[in-house]
């Protein structure tokens, strides 16, 4: 039996599919500044990379507020509970056809491996890409005031930050599209992402059980009770 | 209470972005100065934040690649970006003190980078053949 379970908001659908569109820009515009090859130009190339940047921080700060305001970011603490499990899944129970140590819900959307490579990205890559790329902005040649720029000596440190973090994010990309495929059927992620819900094989007091069991960590353990007794 | 604290300091936060990025294109008096030069486009649109007229104006760009040009440039003959932004014959290669933009790179961050991209296409490729070929297998025994 299959059963649909809630797991991304609509906000968090919009924000990811946003990212997707920014970082696609950032990414294609950013390595032709970089000098990589030689498709839109240059000027237009910096002028996109430029504005995307700026609306990809003013998403991040909407980000931000939200995961503060609906106590979202606690999703993203990590756990080594079962981590061992996951890892042993992904090289090995995968072919033997094992099911999936964590189950995704709307209570624990992510399993310990997203938890530790989404907290790495989202308190170390994407900070240092930000501050790094804004700061690249900003600088001025000569300097003439201190307040005006970024001197021309820190500029060399600040590109070569920003240019590892570009190489970390594009292999990110390339795993976390990769891992699409993952799912319970070759699409099942994708649509979830899209739709907001995922099919997930498992029965509906199964569900039920690992709703009860999350929600104890949330402290309000009696509300679930009462709807499953009904 | 909570309500009106938190869109207060969202408007905030807003207006500051608004007018952070509104002072960062205006700057004025530059436009005004910029106005009567022949590659004043290329000032004005795209290089004003960044670069002043020093970057490009300065002894050390002249002094090896443009003998005997002051750099003052008619409005067709204005440098271009990939001019000076380049790895092979770039306009600025004397100036070799400051980091330029796909002028310089660093080998090291371009090899990494490179062998992981290299690494991660190769592993998931592994990965994924291996997922493709058992699922065959197991259709064949059922």
């Amino acid at each position: 039996m299959k059963n649909k379970v809630y797991i991304y908001k609509p906000f968090e659908r919009f924000w990811h599919w946003a990212q997707v569109i920014l970082i696609f820009i950032l990414i294609f515009t950013g390595f032709e500044i970089h000098g990589t090859y030689e498709i839109l130009g240059y000027r237009n190339a910096v002028q996109y990379h430029t504005l995307s940047g700026y609306i990809f921080l003013i998403l991040i700060l909407f980000a931000v507020i939200w995961h503060i305001i609906t106590g979202e970011w606690r999703k993203y603490l990590p756990t080594i509970k079962n981590l061992k499990a996951q890892a042993f899944f992904y090289l090995f129970g995968f072919f033997s056809n094992q099911s999936h140590p964590t189950k995704a819900s709307v209570l624990s959307k992510l399993c310990p491996f997203q938890k530790l490579v989404y907290l790495v990205l989202k308190l170390l890559v994407i900070p240092v890409m930000v501050a790094s790329g804004f700061l690249y902005l900003i600088f001025r040649f000569p300097q003439k005031s201190s307040l005006l720029g970024i001197s021309i000596d820190s500029i060399e440190t600040i590109a070569l930050f920003h240019t590892a973090g570009a190489f970390i994010l594009l292999a990110f990309l390339i795993f976390h599209m990769y891992l699409i495929t993952t799912g319970i059927t070759t699409t099942s992620n994708l649509k979830a992402m899209i739709l907001g819900y995922e099919e997930v094989e498992v029965k509906t007091v199964q569900v039920k059980k690992i709703l009860i069991e999350e929600v104890v960590e949330e402290k309000s353990f009696t509300a679930v009770k009462e709807e499953v007794n009904d | 209470m909570k309500k009106i604290l938190f869109s207060l300091l969202l408007t905030g936060i807003v207006v500051t972005i608004v007018l952070g990025i509104y002072e960062h294109f205006k700057n004025e008096s530059y436009k005004q100065n910029v106005n009567n030069l022949p590659h004043k486009d290329i000032v004005i649109n795209n290089h004003i934040p960044k670069i002043s007229c020093q970057t490009c104006h300065i002894p050390g760009a002249s002094t090896e690649n443009l003998q005997g040009q002051n750099m003052i440039y008619s409005k067709e003959n204005s440098p271009k970006c990939r001019e000076c932004h380049t790895v092979n014959n770039s306009r600025l290669a004397g100036l070799n003190n400051i980091y330029m933009t796909a002028r310089d790179s660093n080998k090291f961050i371009e090899f990494a980078g490179v062998i992981l991209i290299i690494f991660s296409f190769i592993g998931i490729l592994i990965h994924g053949t291996m997922r493709i070929i058992l699922n065959l297998k197991k259709k064949k025994y059922n």
